[in-house]
């Protein structure tokens, strides 16, 4: 069986990597990578076709200045600027300035979901955008397997029912 | 020349010596902690400031000697003139020390040194790393970033044949292992992915700097096996995909820091590439045989890994046995000893 691709966009502010992570690695099923930044994330966007992204909605800018400057104009906080909505609103919200040159493959909602302890809080912005899977951190330590299984399912990559 | 005024040249001259001897000396000491002072120290050239407080004193020495002789205009002209040459000479020594002190000076100097010569494995580069070694904080990461602008450079120009790196990579590492703090790692991280990056589109990887790279990444990563580093071990495994000395590295120091969650991700990792890949690594079998030393538990969640990957019990015995005789040969006989114990329960 061919291992599925997939990108976690996290910032691991509270060492929740390793926790959510393991349950994935365990089923040996995905190749799982990571970016710690949005600036990163695009950078891997880029570089790669993923069977399916994940995002977190609190994500620090990186190096890309475009994102450090809205990242200051939220008040340095990645609370307050989430960055993480911002990019799937760039990706796949219609509002692609900042990221143009992706692949198609990266443009396809179906691909993404938001595993957040804000994912409550934006699900109306989500809906908006087309993301269809959000998660909530405080779900447990298989919510990550769990959301990435829901989005595999959403595109009949998988069949985990 | 009269005499008060010939004093007071004398006593300006050596006020301005003291001041350049004991000034700097304090703000270095006050600044700088003891090995980076030691390099400090190093880069400025003692011997011309002797050579002027040298001439000072003769210059003092010449104006209180001659303080209320009558030398004509012309003569006292002439010593106010060598007077304002000291004066000026000394601006040069301070701006000299300035510069020489000031580490974010240093460090672009050093740079600039590396790279008009077109040679990396200068002097100056084992200057840069050897303060890269001893500071702290943003210094150190700023030395980091330089690193891997330097290899960005390397690998960008047209001579560059998958072997010019080392010198680089390794100063990179050992700045790092001394004093890394977690945003020296990640710094070191994207040096280290970009410049695997590079090497792929080129057909590098298998070169010396490919190799030089997995091995960076596996020390960084397995000294990153640590709670104060978070996720590090994990990134550090994923910068350079589908290799297995890296996962393999990590995985053995997690596994004795019995951190078992970033061992799990190794062994995923490792069965990923053999999977992908097709083969039966020796260090799969061997990190397999670590899980089995550590436990029933562990035994059991490792060898899933291995039945996923649909071998014939046959082929994992042989690829087992195979691995123990190569540990054997490394002399890593603890692990040999493992994949032997765990070879003897294999059903």
């Amino acid at each position: 069986m061919t291992r599925k691709k997939v990108l976690w966009i996290e910032d691991d502010a509270f060492n929740e990597l390793g926790m959510f992570a393991t349950p994935v690695h365990l089923t040996g099923e995905f190749d799982l990578e990571y970016a710690l930044t949005a600036t990163e994330g695009v950078q891997k966007l880029k570089g790669c076709e993923y069977d399916a992204v994940v995002v977190d909605v609190r994500i620090p800018p990186g190096d890309d200045k475009r994102w450090i400057k809205i990242y200051y104009e939220a008040g340095a906080s990645n609370k307050a600027a989430r960055l993480g909505l911002r990019l799937l609103k760039n990706i796949i919200g219609g509002d692609r300035t900042w990221t143009r040159d992706l692949p198609p493959a990266a443009l396809d909602s179906k691909r993404y979901g938001v595993l957040s302890m804000d994912a409550d809080d934006v699900r109306p912005e989500l809906e908006a955008i087309g993301a269809e899977c959000f998660r909530n951190k405080t779900d447990g330590s298989q919510v990550l397997l769990a959301l990435i299984r829901e989005i595999l399912v959403g595109r009949n990559l998988g069949d985990y029912v | 020349m009269p005499s008060d005024e010939s004093l007071v040249l004398a006593q300006i001259l050596l006020g301005l010596l003291l001041f350049t001897v004991g000034i700097p000396a304090l703000i270095v000491e006050v600044r700088v902690e003891e090995p980076l002072r030691r390099l400090l120290h190093k880069r400025i050239r003692l011997k011309p400031i002797i050579r002027l407080g040298i001439f000072t004193l003769l210059v003092v020495a010449v104006l209180i000697l001659l303080s209320g002789v009558d030398l004509g205009a012309f003569i006292e002209i002439l010593l106010k003139i060598v007077v304002i040459f000291v004066v000026g000479q000394f601006a040069r020594v301070w701006v000299y020390i300035y510069k020489n002190v000031s580490v974010d000076r240093v460090i672009d100097r050093l740079v600039r040194d590396i790279t008009a010569k077109r040679k990396i494995n200068d002097p100056e580069l084992d200057e840069l790393i050897r303060f890269g070694e001893h500071l702290k904080g943003g210094e150190k990461d700023r030395v980091i970033r330089v690193i891997g602008d330097l290899c960005g450079r390397v690998q960008n120009s047209s001579d560059y044949n998958g072997t010019q790196l080392k010198e680089l990579l390794r100063g990179l590492q050992r700045v790092v292992v001394v004093n890394g703090m977690l945003a020296h790692h990640q710094s070191a991280y994207v040096v280290v992915e970009k410049c695997w990056q590079l090497l792929v589109p080129k057909k590098l990887v298998d070169d010396w700097d490919g190799r030089v790279l997995r091995e960076v990444a596996g020390v960084l990563g397995s000294l990153a096996v640590s709670p104060l580093l978070g996720s590090m071990p994990q990134r550090w495994m994923s910068a350079i995909p589908y290799v297995v000395d890296v996962p393999y590295q990590v995985g053995m120091a997690a596994i004795v820091a019995t951190e078992y969650r970033i061992a799990i991700e190794a062994l995923s990792r490792i069965s990923g590439t053999a999977e992908a890949k097709n083969t039966l690594p020796p260090q799969l079998i061997a990190l397999v045989a670590r899980f089995h030393a550590a436990g029933p538990s562990a035994g059991r969640t490792a060898r899933e890994f291995l039945d996923k990957l649909d071998r014939t019990p046959a082929a994992i015995r042989e690829a087992t046995e195979s691995a123990s005789v190569e540990f054997t040969r490394n002399c890593d006989y603890a692990t040999a000893d493992a994949i032997g114990t765990f070879l003897e329960t294999y059903q």
